[in-house]
């Protein structure tokens, strides 16, 4: 926003039923950040520390969605 | 330019193909800053990195689980870790991304440029109402519009994105940069005036927030045209 940055295309991704392809690409990309980081924090030079530490601005907010597809999807066998 | 592509992508064409260049900017992006392990380049990259992000997260997130008022609360969650992360990486202060108050009034004064802006944005996206139940519904409502949009938005590009634009470029530079980025993101409206709005509102944000040192103004103008536009507007 103004009008929002976050929510522009969300309604026709929501309406196309094409959430379950994005979660999956989503966590494709989660796994492959989460094990570069940890290959690059193993490392002992300092750049790969720092990179493997930048990767972080990736996984963080990737991990919330990733949390809530995993509860909603629990939820739904659950009920 | 990419992400730009990669936003027509999402936009016009297939949001999975569109996800995935974001997906392979964002890699790039944090390869690259990790080339030059410390100074502007790096500090740019990283923080540029949030566009795609952004995008990625937003998209993926299972909105539809949720009612359609709380998508600005989630997403906006979203947005607001990944710059939290993006500070604690960089190992910076809320001082230095403007979450500070300098001139208050001032602020209260930037911050009420919101209205008119929410009301020019709304004739020319005319989005259907967000209004829910009762009107302390709606309070709460606003209240998460102005935090979880205004704030974690100006935080990402004006706060983190423009800060280190401006450090690498120089200011006049590194201000457009950043508006093009932030109107580019707004291309999922399908309103080539819309992006062309943002994008001159990006410049007065950026503008303000520069001379400022403060987001908090901005942060309440943007939230204010969010309230305006999807709250008040519509349910005249």
């Amino acid at each position: 926003m103004i009008s929002t940055v976050t929510t522009t295309t969300v309604t026709t991704v929501a309406m196309l039923s094409m959430g379950a392809t994005l979660g999956a690409l989503a966590s494709i990309l989660l796994i492959l950040l989460l094990a570069t980081k940890e290959v690059a924090t193993a490392d002992t030079r300092r750049a790969l520390k720092v990179f493997g530490r930048s990767l972080d601005v990736g996984i963080v907010p990737l991990l919330l969605s990733f949390s809530l597809v995993v509860f909603f999807k629990v939820l739904e066998v659950l009920l | 330019m990419l992400i730009a592509v990669a936003e027509a992508l999402t936009t016009f064409t297939d949001p999975v193909y569109g996800v995935s260049l974001h997906a392979i900017i964002l890699i790039s992006l944090l390869v690259l800053s990790a080339l030059r392990p410390s100074g502007n380049p790096s500090s740019l990259f990283l923080s540029l990195s949030l566009a795609p992000l952004i995008r990625i997260v937003s998209l993926s997130l299972p909105l539809a689980y949720f009612p359609r008022y709380a998508w600005y609360l989630v997403a906006g969650l979203a947005v607001l870790l990944a710059a939290l992360t993006l500070m604690r990486v960089e190992g910076l202060g809320f001082r230095e991304v403007g979450v500070t108050l300098s001139s208050p009034l001032a602020q209260v004064a930037v911050g009420l440029t919101g209205i008119p802006f929410g009301i020019i944005e709304y004739y020319i996206l005319r989005p259907e109402p967000l209004a829910v139940g009762s009107l302390f519904e709606n309070a709460l409502l606003a209240v998460a519009l102005i935090f979880f949009t205004g704030f974690a938005e100006e935080l990402v590009f004006r706060g983190v994105m423009q800060r280190s634009a401006v450090e690498a470029f120089g200011w006049k530079a590194g201000l457009l940069g950043v508006s093009v980025v932030f109107s580019i993101l707004h291309m999922g409206w399908l309103s080539t005036l819309d992006v062309l709005f943002v994008f001159t509102i990006g410049l007065f944000f950026g503008f303000i927030a520069f001379k400022t040192g403060s987001i908090i103004g901005v942060s309440l103008s943007h939230g204010l045209t969010n309230v305006i536009l999807f709250l008040l507007m519509p349910t005249r």
